[in-house]
């Protein structure tokens, strides 16, 4: 079963010094979490401005395509740099991180985030743009950028509350919670 | 204000802004590799009396 | 001065109350102060860069910092309305927290410095960097990437340190 994999990586990454180290440092964990909140401005800045753009917000006087190509290359240095602090922030504290309900909905909103964008990608690709000049673009690209602005929130959201821990495993809950959070050790121990 | 006032003025706020947040920065660097060396070694470091 | 007592004020009301009590709607104020700030800083990155001509190099830069002065705004409204009630909850541990008072040094020297020096330089930026079509009267380049330079220099401290108040 998937939980059970996952938590079989969860566990050997967790065996890694380097993984206690990283989590125990005075400092080096602070640093890697500050740089994952601070590079949100960079990242899901940069895609505010699109996704206001394609909603026919914001910067309407400025054809879509052009923020759509120039903002891209300052938005992604962005998202690598999430995906690399991300991971070491995994890393770091990889089995409450795995079995974190706040995590699991996190990284199910990331993926639909992506796959939103790359709708709205080629929807941009395979029409001849011929609205990128209207204040207000077609209505199927303003529901994707609802749809991307709406993803971010849940998944700032849902990333936030991985801090708290009213669903972590050690913690009284239903039945299907244990399920979901892949309380691998708990489920066994009802059976 | 002249647009050549208006110039050195922002010149020398800039200026003083980026050297006053470097010196705040430094100082927090300082410490931070002083609290480190702290709770590296056994005996208390210089550094954290000037703290 | 001694403005303790707004703390202390702070520290006995019903919104302190509140924050203290139900940490389900506390995490939600801390997403909108994350998301506020994802907007504020995001609008005055994009802002900046542009008057360092890294991004959109090209495209009239009255455009775009016309455009990003609204979502500034209620970025800051954001920040600052889910910034009390966050602070509620801790306010004298706050008021002798030197990273708080840095932050909000910064967060008054940025409002400022936004609404004065940056703004009037950014509107007599030379044609080299704005792009809006020529201009008879106007700043030195350097000047406009040295206020940018140091604009962003005061939010990037704002936020960091916000987050180490989160780690002291």
């Amino acid at each position: 079963m998937l939980n059970e994999l996952l938590f079989k990586f969860a566990t050997w990454l967790d065996g890694f010094q380097s993984s206690t180290n990283l989590h125990e440092s005075l400092y080096a964990y602070g640093w890697v979490e500050g740089t994952h909140v601070l590079t949100l401005t960079l990242f899901l800045g940069m895609l505010l401005v699109i996704d206001l753009r394609l909603l026919g917000v914001s910067f309407k006087e400025l054809p879509a395509s052009t923020l759509i190509e120039r903002l891209d290359k300052p938005m992604m240095i962005g998202f690598i740099v999430m995906l690399i602090s991300g991971a070491l922030l995994y890393f770091a504290i990889p089995v409450r991180s795995t079995q974190s309900i706040w995590f699991r909905i996190k990284v199910v909103f990331i993926i639909a985030a992506g796959v939103n964008a790359l709708l709205i990608r080629n929807m941009t690709r395979s029409s001849d743009m011929s609205w990128d000049n209207d204040p207000v673009p077609p209505k199927r690209i303003r529901v994707g950028a609802a749809l991307s602005l709406g993803l971010w929130v849940l998944v700032v959201a849902s990333g936030r509350n991985m801090a708290y821990d009213w669903w972590d495993c050690h913690k009284e809950m239903p039945h299907f919670m244990y399920w979901a959070a892949g309380c691998v050790n708990e489920l066994a121990a009802f059976e | 204000m002249t647009t050549n006032t208006l110039g050195k003025v922002a010149a020398l706020c800039s200026v003083v802004i980026i050297i006053g947040w470097g010196i705040y920065w430094g100082v927090q660097v300082q410490d931070t590799m002083c609290l480190l060396e702290a709770s590296e070694s056994i005996d208390i470091p210089e550094c954290l009396e000037n703290m | 001065m001694d403005i303790v007592f707004i703390f202390e004020w702070l520290d006995a009301s019903w919104l302190s109350d509140l924050a203290r009590t139900s940490a389900g709607l506390f995490s939600m104020v801390q997403a909108v102060h994350i998301l506020s700030m994802i907007m504020l800083c995001g609008m005055i990155i994009l802002g900046d860069l542009r008057m360092l001509n890294v991004v959109l190099t090209g495209v009239p830069s009255a455009v775009i910092l016309q455009n990003t002065k609204k979502w500034i705004y209620i970025g800051l409204a954001g920040i600052i309305l889910s910034g009390i009630y966050e602070s509620s909850a801790i306010a004298m541990k706050l008021a002798t927290n030197s990273f708080f008072w840095a932050k909000m040094a910064g967060l008054a020297m940025g409002i400022i410095f936004m609404l004065s020096v940056r703004s009037a330089v950014y509107s007599r930026a030379p044609e080299v960097i704005s792009s809006n079509g020529s201009q008879s009267d106007s700043v030195d380049a350097w000047v406009v990437k040295l206020v940018a330079v140091a604009h962003l220099f005061i939010w990037f401290s704002v936020a960091a340190n916000g987050r180490w108040i989160g780690f002291s």
